[in-house]
């Protein structure tokens, strides 16, 4: 704790003890305070469900490859998109913070930790998602799958789970958005699964690949900057 | 909170004055949280997203108006089990983890209810996402039976297996929140589920009898079939799955300590009804090869034919619905052709046909055996009194099989006899064949022109449930595709004066060419003109 402790204290602070805007923090101070966040945050930070998920995911691909069964590319994307899935399920846990009441008066922005808890989760969910293709390539016939576009479907997945987590951060005064969040992005989920022909972002090799991960892009980009969004956007206080 | 679990001794639960008060908090808790689900917004929109591409369908007019009713209830039960059952996995395991999520399961422990009864009304609850999902199916179906042209009729086993399904997902939610504290495994379960799914789908599943194990399966035939044929235990299934339902509703109550016979006798009921069901329904019918048999070889003696104006059509019991849908199509060729061909050879007739090639040993067989099994097939037909019957398959409602059946009907009208499989026509009779189709109607010039998307080389007049389809090569389809952008009333003349010459079988393309006056491209030295059918 006492690394915090040493981050400037709060100039004003307003009637209800909610500190009010903030000029505090100089120029180097930031990244000082970005600094003696990191290990705090990341002891703070719910990472067993994201290594749980992302564990069950690499679980998945096991049996093609161990069995030395010969599946359809089609059915290896498939399930490479249940990994997917499972990581991104992990993903909504990430920004679980029960210290959010106590959080929301510190003059550390929030953005700072969220910023912290995504490269935490990026790189465990990075880890289990290479882990899963590592073991898809080792199998065989898997030599020539899109391994890049597939990525870029993770990444989105990824996002996308990750805006649910800050919408779900964001909207639960205790800070444990989980539940809104992992139910948001399966229903997410579901309306992908059902979309109509001309805008299908679950697309099978051939055809419409391409086209379909241009818009898997503007997915990744759209939930990118929408976390960004919901993440800084400042509450508009109630008079 | 902190006051009630530090007391020590275990605080003593008020004890109510009877089991009846027990039933009666039971009921209350059961109704008040069958509320909470129907109103969760999952459920919500679960049931949105269950309705909603089905009602998108029927408003944007692409919806089959021809449906087989019992594959209906596959797909149904396929689209059912992720996003209703996943959906009551979800509701039903935040349910059992609010007062954990909330912190106040300790305080639990000065209410009226032991834990076991409290359980025992989430597991009640359930029971309004099964009646929800009930409706949802039933709603859909109905539509589906209330049209005129749908065929076949609904077992009323596989119409309840959708809540079913509802129902063992929703204990499976309850099962995963008594045994971990975590919304996390919730949705892990319900990604499970979809490999389960995944797994329901694959060929070299469905040729075992493994596949009723899982929670749904899929039709062992890529077309619909009779229903005489197809392996489909309803009853038997849906037995098993109430009796894992019941197996988990005995876990959760054990785990809760509830009253030992209690719990023992629904583990023997769930064990009765998951072991019987779950290894009666895969015992191979001893009829069933027989009756595959009749139906691929020797379909006459089982199906029974109707007359629409001069044309006999033939079908398997349950699929009368299509014949209106065929006399469309058949009316509107022989409107095209000239009077004096409309009625070429002998009378016509429309005999359903189906390859019972299961999804397991799909395999493409060679063109002579292809022929072979044509020839054995009419001489069925002429022994039947349909000589050189149109083939049709088990598939209605979209433009593709309009287009494949109008091509069968067209070749019929122009050569005096029914295709023989084999080769593809070739010369001036494919394209003549080409445009016929086109011009029959809107509906066949869509279908022709999807097939044409689809097949390469030559356009080949086949879905997966007519095999030996008609084809025409590109190159004489090309010329036929053009003459039907043309005003219609220049073209039909010409046909019918040279109806003869078109349709000889070595009139060659470019007299087709030179009689419309469309360009024809040169035959290339290394193509040649293939193999044709003589």
């Amino acid at each position: 704790m006492h690394h915090v402790s040493r981050v400037p204290a709060p100039e004003a602070v307003d009637t209800s003890g909610r500190a009010t805007r903030v000029p505090v923090l100089r120029r180097g101070g930031r990244a000082r305070t970005a600094v003696a966040l990191v290990w705090p945050t990341l002891r703070a930070m719910r990472i067993v469900p994201l290594l749980t998920a992302g564990l069950v995911g690499v679980a998945i691909v096991i049996p093609p490859a161990v069995t030395g069964s010969v599946l359809p590319p089609d059915t290896h994307i498939t399930v490479l998109r249940l990994v997917m899935a499972c990581v991104g399920i992990g993903v909504t846990f990430a920004l679980d913070d029960p210290a959010k009441p106590t959080a929301e008066t510190l003059p550390v922005p929030a953005w700072l930790g969220a910023l912290i808890r995504a490269v935490a989760a990026a790189a465990v969910g990075g880890t289990c998602w290479v882990a899963a293709l590592v073991v898809t390539r080792s199998g065989l016939e898997t030599m020539s799958l899109p391994y890049a576009d597939l990525t870029c479907e993770a990444a989105a997945v990824v996002a996308v789970a990750f805006l649910a987590s800050a919408i779900g951060w964001r909207r639960s005064p205790r800070g444990i958005g989980s539940p809104i969040a992992v139910s948001a992005l399966l229903l997410a989920m579901t309306v992908t699964a059902l979309l109509p022909a001309p805008v299908r972002l679950l697309v099978a090799t051939g055809d419409g690949w391409d086209a379909a991960h241009d818009r898997w892009a503007y997915v990744l980009a759209g939930a990118l900057v929408a976390t960004v969004g919901v993440l800084t956007v400042r509450r508009r206080r109630r008079r | 909170m902190t006051a009630t679990s530090t007391l020590a001794p275990a605080p003593a639960r008020p004890t109510p004055s009877s089991t009846d008060g027990r039933r009666q908090a039971l009921l209350a808790l059961a109704r008040f949280e069958a509320f909470r689900m129907l109103r969760h917004p999952l459920t919500i929109a679960a049931a949105l997203l269950f309705l909603g591409p089905w009602l998108w369908g029927w408003l944007s007019g692409s919806a089959n108006r021809y449906p087989v009713l019992s594959d209906e209830l596959i797909v149904i039960q396929l689209l059912a089990l992720p996003i209703l059952g996943g959906s009551a996995l979800i509701v039903a395991n935040l349910v059992t983890l609010r007062a954990h999520r909330h912190k106040v399961d300790a305080s639990y422990d000065v209410l009226v209810l032991p834990p076991a009864w409290r359980l025992g009304g989430f597991l009640l609850a359930l029971l309004s996402l099964a009646g929800v999902s009930l409706l949802l199916v039933g709603v859909r179906v109905g539509v589906s039976a209330l049209l005129p042209g749908a065929v076949g009729s609904v077992d009323v086993a596989t119409l309840v297996t959708p809540a079913a399904l509802v129902l063992l997902l929703g204990a499976v939610g309850v099962f995963c929140g008594v045994l971990i504290r975590s919304v996390l495994v919730a949705p892990l379960a319900v990604l499970l589920v979809l490999v389960l799914e995944l797994v329901a789908t694959m060929p070299s599943i469905i040729g075992t009898g493994w596949r009723f194990l899982l929670p749904v399966y899929a039709s062992e035939f890529p077309v619909p079939v009779p229903a005489s044929v197809s392996d489909r235990p309803a009853a038997r299934h849906l037995a098993y799955l109430v009796g894992l339902t019941v197996l988990l509703v005995a876990a959760v109550l054990a785990r809760a300590a509830a009253r030992r016979s209690f719990v023992a006798a629904a583990l023997s009921v769930g064990l009765i009804l998951a072991v019987g069901g779950g290894l009666t329904q895969s015992w191979p019918d001893p009829g069933m090869a027989a009756a595959r048999a009749t139906v691929e070889d020797r379909p006459a003696s089982i199906q029974s034919c109707v007359t629409r104006a001069d044309v006999t059509y033939c079908f398997f019991d349950g699929f009368g619905g299509f014949v209106s849908g065929w006399d469309e199509v058949v009316t509107s060729v022989r409107a095209v052709v000239p009077d004096s061909a409309a009625s070429s050879g002998p009378p016509l007739a429309v005999r359903q046909r189906v390859p019972l090639e299961e999804i397991s040993a799909y395999q493409t067989g060679s063109i002579a055996e292809a022929v072979r099994t044509v020839a054995a097939w009419k001489t069925a037909d002429a022994a039947a009194g349909t000589p050189e019957a149109v083939r049709v398959g088990t598939e209605w409602g979209d433009a593709r099989a309009s287009a494949v059946l109008a091509a069968g009907v067209a070749y019929r009208l122009m050569a005096g006899e029914a295709f023989d499989g084999g080769f593809s026509l070739c010369g001036a009779r494919a394209a003549l064949l080409v445009w016929l189709v086109g011009q029959a109607s809107p509906t066949t010039l869509a279908g022709m022109r999807s097939l044409d998307e689809t097949s390469m080389g030559a356009l080949s007049f086949s879905d997966v449930s007519t095999l030996f389809g008609i084809s025409a090569p590109d190159r004489a389809a090309a010329p036929a595709l053009a003459l039907l952008k043309r005003p219609s009333a220049e073209v039909p003349p010409l046909v019918e004066r040279h109806w003869a010459e078109l349709t000889a079988r070595d009139t060659p393309l470019e007299r087709f060419g030179a009689i419309f006056g469309v360009p024809v491209q040169p035959l290339s030295p290394e193509e040649g003109e293939g193999l044709c059918t003589t």
